[in-house]
């Protein structure tokens, strides 16, 4: 791991810098009910679309303070959601503070989070109409966004590579049927597969179900095209000579497909899988911004987003709605050029 | 006879490595020299030294290039432009990776005209040109593809001497053929000097090929000329200990069952080049004085050679 | 002398498929010959003559379309893989080019494992034996591909033969992507490895000056037919069919 990450910061300096943006994104979602201040379903029904909270260290009176803390904001015009900074009242920011009891992990309860003011609200983000903390709301939608491209990813791969590898390895009538398959699922437009797949099912499910259900879909429509290249690849593979020459040493068919085939596609197929995970996060996205995917109170950055839809006046009176879409953009560039830095060092011409 | 390219004292490398040193050789007109040596001793690097397409980090250091008698070593980009693919071209080891497989080979060589004449004139033009180098008139209708490995060849030289060049390189044009082919090839390369008038640099690391083909030849190694002078002369009597074990590694001077007589060690790399002679680490006859100094050029009956088995060391 | 190959009408014919028609061609046209144990036996032939496709053919790497091949009276020519594959580690290959018949991702030592029997540590140690009789340093053992040179590689890729005990070993072009110098070196392993190890060859080759080093007896391929065969110095002195004679007649 080290000598991995020694050589991706020389080969690739952006994508090594990508992949730790990827980590910490990770950690984020991972340890998103410690770290948020809030829980991602409170509503705080006097705070309706209040702008982010600012950090200061100087008060009004120019007094520096150790401890940074925010000012009290309070709602003056309810019907344009406009708020007054009241400079009298400065909200320090501590750490572990005390708040309500929830899981953690789903493995304990506890009632410390990170960081938060013991009177007055952080909302780092702002919060959204119904007066919910975004950051705490974006750290909770990680979890969904994030997980849904590696396991969508995965189940379309690991299909990929099975059905792919075995048409181009043993090829005729096999290859045959398994393209036609192919086919069949590259008819469809993958936007439209994705709308009826998901109109089959019933609306009324649980939110994992749901979930399980939008990674399945996924995965259904990522996997044709990604086989039909790998079964080219293969087909070029295995007629190399060092793979003739394994096969001249009586190597099991088994044992060439894994050790000789395979990976030889990865200058391919690893870049193929990091840019395909963006592809599941908008995928989600896309169902969700039109209320078939993760549905309210849980969020998604793709739920948060779809508030924002047709509704011009959240864009220029509260801006803040869209920085979901500021963490799709960043994690989809992460992978990309984590993409490419793989592809390089996955080279042994590069070590 | 008229020289038609000359090579004055060329260096070529960059701050940390040389790749050519003093390199200085002439080629008459209408003649064939061959250049010969081991891969990686800096044989393609002198061609590519003459048309100016050196890789972006190495650069000319010193000497200079005559072609004609013109200057070329600091013609701008345009005018070699003129020069290559005009009054010098080119011809590779691998036809099929310089033929555009989805073009006709018509096409392809019509392409490389320079005059503008009609495209009638152009077609006859290369209908001639096919039938000099051997090729029906069919294949001007044929993808390269459709072509043996020998005929791709035939076509890139009809590429190469459509403009009428006076000087063609040739960087290993045979060896991915097979013997036959070969021998063919190098048969129409020979017509093609005495048809046209035209000159020819032979690059090959197969000495027995470079007497074949050509009358005088150049032995390279490490970036440096070694041995120079007529083909005959250096095969049936080499003076360096390097082109003497180039000779002596061929299996046609071996009876059944015997041992080929081998060079030892490797071929020297670019990055620690010794300071005196480069083949003194692999050399058998090597002498104290060959650790430190690079021999002078020394000029024996007709043959130049550069090793400190010659003439007065001490003047080096 | 105890015949280790025997091959009978052996025939193979590709199908080419063009805009109009199916073209067949036929690459091999009942070759029959035997190969004595212990020799070396040249196979001339230019490019396209089917000589590479025979060496592939003989140890089952293609299936032939029509004949029979034996392996010391034992029948080969229809054994499923499965069962083939015991017999497998008795005849290698080495191909010409050595850029691509080593895997680019797998070092070579591991190359060399591959064929050997045993737990990891015996591997690890027959394989650095093996590299170190065709002279490749221990040191090097964890190098991939692209960081030998071209001779160096040719010799892993002989060791990798090697690392099953062959008894007879199908040289394909070994030596003509190599320079001369290397070629030599090359030329005098092969001569070596054979009397260490018992080993008989089957060399395909354009080149008949190594042919006529290397080899005990030639055979003559011409547009996938044996035009002649007989011993190396009878074929050299004097050759019968007019395209041995144009062969000889093309020596540079």
């Amino acid at each position: 791991m080290k000598k991995f990450l020694f050589r991706l910061r020389r080969r690739n300096l952006l994508s090594y810098i990508s992949f730790w943006i990827i980590i910490f994104l990770y950690f984020l979602a991972i340890f998103a009910d410690f770290i948020a201040p809030y829980p991602f379903n409170k509503q705080f029904r006097d705070y309706p679309l209040c702008p982010p909270t600012k950090l200061h260290f100087f008060d009004a009176n120019g007094n520096f303070h150790l401890r940074p803390f925010v000012y009290e904001y309070k709602l003056v015009n309810p019907a344009l959601n406009q708020y007054e900074i009241i400079k009298e009242k400065i909200c320090p920011i501590y750490f572990f503070v005390k708040g309500e009891k929830r899981k953690i992990l789903a493995l304990f309860y506890s009632d410390k989070y990170l960081f938060g003011t013991k009177e007055g609200k952080i909302f780092i983000f702002g919060t959204d109409m119904h007066g919910r903390d975004i950051f705490s709301r974006i750290l909770y939608g990680a979890r969904i966004s994030l997980s849904i491209g590696v396991i969508g990813v995965s189940i379309s791969f690991f299909l990929g590579f099975l059905i792919g590898g075995i048409s181009g390895y043993f090829g005729g009538k096999i290859d045959n049927i398994l393209m036609r398959l192919v086919e069949i699922f590259m008819m469809f437009p993958s936007f439209y597969l994705m709308l009826s797949l998901r109109a089959v099912f019933p609306l009324n499910l649980s939110s994992f179900q749901i979930y399980l259900l939008i990674v399945i879909i996924l995965s259904l429509i990522g996997w044709a095209g990604l086989a039909r290249i790998i079964r080219g690849m293969v087909l070029s593979i295995k007629e190399e000579e060092y793979v003739l020459a394994a096969r001249a040493l009586g190597v099991s068919t088994i044992k060439i497909i894994f050790k000789h085939i395979i990976p030889n596609t990865f200058s391919y197929s690893i870049t193929a899988i990091t840019l395909s995970i963006p592809g599941y996060i908008l995928g989600e996205s896309s169902l969700s911004l039109l209320g078939l995917g993760i549905q309210e109170p849980y969020p998604s950055w793709g739920n948060m987003l779809s508030v924002c839809i047709g509704n011009l006046r959240i864009l220029s009176t509260a801006p803040w709605m869209l920085i979901p879409g500021f963490f799709i953009f960043l994690t989809i560039i992460s992978f990309n050029f984590l993409g490419d830095g793989l592809r390089d060092i996955l080279d042994p011409k590069n070590w | 006879m008229k020289e038609i390219l000359k090579l004055e004292d060329i260096s070529v490398g960059n701050e940390e490595v040389k790749i050519l040193r003093d390199i200085e050789f002439e080629v008459k007109k209408g003649e064939i020299i061959s250049v010969v040596g081991e891969s990686g001793c800096g044989k393609s690097m002198t061609l590519r030294t003459i048309i100016k397409l050196l890789p972006k980090n190495l650069k000319i250091l010193k000497g200079r290039v005559y072609f004609e008698g013109i200057d070329i070593t600091d013609l701008d980009e345009e005018k070699m432009k003129e020069i290559r693919g005009g009054k010098i071209s080119i011809i590779f080891q691998e036809p099929s990776s310089y033929l555009n497989p989805l073009f006709t080979i018509g096409n392809q060589i019509e392409e490389g005209i320079k005059d503008r004449i009609k495209k009638e004139e152009k077609k006859e033009r290369v209908m001639k040109i096919l039938k000099e180098v051997g090729l029906s008139e069919n294949v001007y209708y044929q993808y390269p593809h459709q072509l043996s490995g020998g005929m791709q060849q035939r076509a890139m030289i009809a590429m190469s001497i459509i403009n009428k060049p006076s000087l063609l390189l040739a960087d290993e044009p045979t060896t991915s053929l097979d013997i036959t082919t070969a021998f063919e090839i190098l048969n129409l390369l020979k017509d093609l000097v005495i048809s046209h008038n035209i000159s020819i640099i032979f690059v090959t690391h197969d000495i027995s090929l470079a007497r074949f083909i050509s009358k005088e030849m150049i032995v390279m190694y490490a970036g440096i000329i070694v041995e120079k002078g007529f083909s005959n002369l250096i095969y049936s009597n080499p003076l360096h200990p390097y082109t003497k074990k180039l000779i002596d590694c061929l299996p046609e001077k071996y009876n059944k069952g015997e041992r080929i007589r081998t060079i030892e060690g490797e071929v020297i790399s670019f990055k620690n080049l010794p300071n005196g002679c480069p083949f003194y680490p692999r050399c058998e006859e090597k002498k104290e004085i060959c650790e430190g100094f690079l021999p002078k050029e020394i000029e024996i009956e007709n043959v130049s050679v550069r090793c400190f088995k010659y003439g007065d060391f001490m003047e080096s | 002398m105890e015949i280790l190959w025997k091959v009978e009408d052996l025939f193979k014919e590709y199908e080419i498929k063009s805009e109009f028609e199916r073209k067949k061609i036929t690459v091999l046209k009942n070759i029959n010959l035997e190969i004595y144990k212990g020799e070396t036996f040249g196979l001339v032939g230019e490019s396209g003559s089917g000589k590479t496709t025979f060496g592939k053919i003989l140890i089952r790497l293609i299936d032939p379309d029509n004949g029979r091949i034996f392996f010391k009276d034992l029948e080969i020519t229809k054994m499923p893989e499965s069962q083939l594959r015991k017999y497998r580690k008795k005849f290698q290959i080495i191909f010409q080019d050595p850029y691509k018949s080593l895997n680019p991702r797998i070092c070579c030592g591991y190359t060399v494992m591959e064929g050997i029997d045993g737990n990891k540590k015996e591997k690890i140690e027959k394989a650095i034996e093996i590299l170190n009789d065709v002279g490749i340093k221990k040191e090097r053992f964890y190098d991939y591909p692209h960081q030998f040179s071209g001779g160096e590689r040719q010799r892993i890729a002989i060791a990798r033969a090697l690392s099953t005990n062959p008894e007879f070993i199908v040289c394909d072009e070994p030596t003509s992507n190599l320079d001369v110098s290397i070629q030599g070196q090359i030329l005098n392993l092969f001569i070596d490895l054979k009397e260490k190890f018992n080993l008989t060859y089957l060399f395909i080759t354009h080149n008949l000056k190594i042919i006529k080093f290397i080899a005990d007896r030639v055979a003559i391929m011409y547009k996938g037919e044996i035009v002649e065969m007989n011993k190396t110095e009878e074929i050299f002195k004097n050759p019968s069919h007019p395209y041995t004679f144009k062969l000889l007649k093309n020596e540079i």
